[in-house]
């Protein structure tokens, strides 16, 4: 068995900037990536790293915690339409733990 | 010193280093020590993986996605060491050429045997025997044949 670092970029996986012919992908690979190719015998697969989706995921959550949160406080001041305004704290507190979880992706 | 070749990969097992000595002095060649055997300098370089159309060997690019050991590489790119040339060559390019010898207890050889060349048994891919450093006379056990069905 043999392990390289590998990119892939348009469905096509790269060693050393040499595209690799036969090679499956674990993954859509549609999006450009970093990764790594494993090799057993003849057969051929690209794994690639899926912590920068999941890091780019979580930042986005905690953008929309932020809009969250500014809504709530404007809703807040004008008067809430429902007898029970939503509590912005709560999507402070949720932005927080995802700050939490994004620096500390296993 | 025992030889086994496989697949037109060389593995020479010697009794001392004195016997590798004595047959790079005769052979013109010095083999060099490589994982439990001793070789030619070029089959020992050589990667245990290849990738089509990255580098594999000098020049040479990859025919094949293969990991494994370098002789099941090399079979799988389709080339074999060629002893008169002291390179890789096709295999499919040594198949033309009868080896002729006499049996007697062993098939005694004065030239070391080249994989992928043919007998009347049919294409020779290896050999298993001995070489007595001597007299450099290569005494062949058995040889070793292309499977009719991987035609």
């Amino acid at each position: 068995m043999k392990i390289f670092d590998a990119n892939c970029a348009a469905g096509i996986v790269l060693v050393d900037g040499l595209p690799v012919v036969g090679c499956s992908i674990l993954g859509e690979g549609v999006g450009a990536s970093s990764g790594y190719l494993v090799m057993a015998e003849n057969n051929l697969v690209y794994l690639p790293k899926t912590t920068p989706d999941v890091k780019t995921l979580i930042e986005l959550i905690e953008s929309l915690c932020d809009n969250i949160s500014s809504i709530t406080v404007t809703t807040i001041a004008l008067g809430s339409p429902t007898s029970t305004p939503i509590n912005s704290a709560a999507f402070v507190a949720l932005k927080a733990q995802l700050t939490v979880l994004k620096t500390s992706l296993k | 010193m025992r030889i086994i070749c496989e697949t037109g990969f060389y593995k020479f097992y010697p009794n001392s280093i004195a016997e590798v000595k004595r047959f790079g002095a005769k052979y013109g060649i010095e083999l060099v020590e490589c994982e439990d055997y001793f070789t030619f300098p070029i089959l020992a370089a050589l990667p245990k993986f290849s990738l089509i159309g990255h580098p594999y060997s000098g020049v040479i690019l990859g025919l094949a996605n293969h990991a494994g050991k370098r002789e099941e590489v090399l079979e799988a790119n389709g080339l074999a060491y060629s002893v008169s040339l002291n390179r890789l060559i096709l295999s499919s390019t040594l198949v033309f050429k009868k080896i002729n010898y006499n049996y007697s207890n062993y098939i005694v050889m004065n030239t070391l045997p080249q994989a992928y060349n043919y007998d009347d048994n049919g294409l020779i891919t290896g050999f298993s025997g001995f070489v007595d450093v001597d007299v450099m006379k290569y005494k062949i056990e058995r040889f070793f044949y292309q499977n009719l069905l991987d035609l």
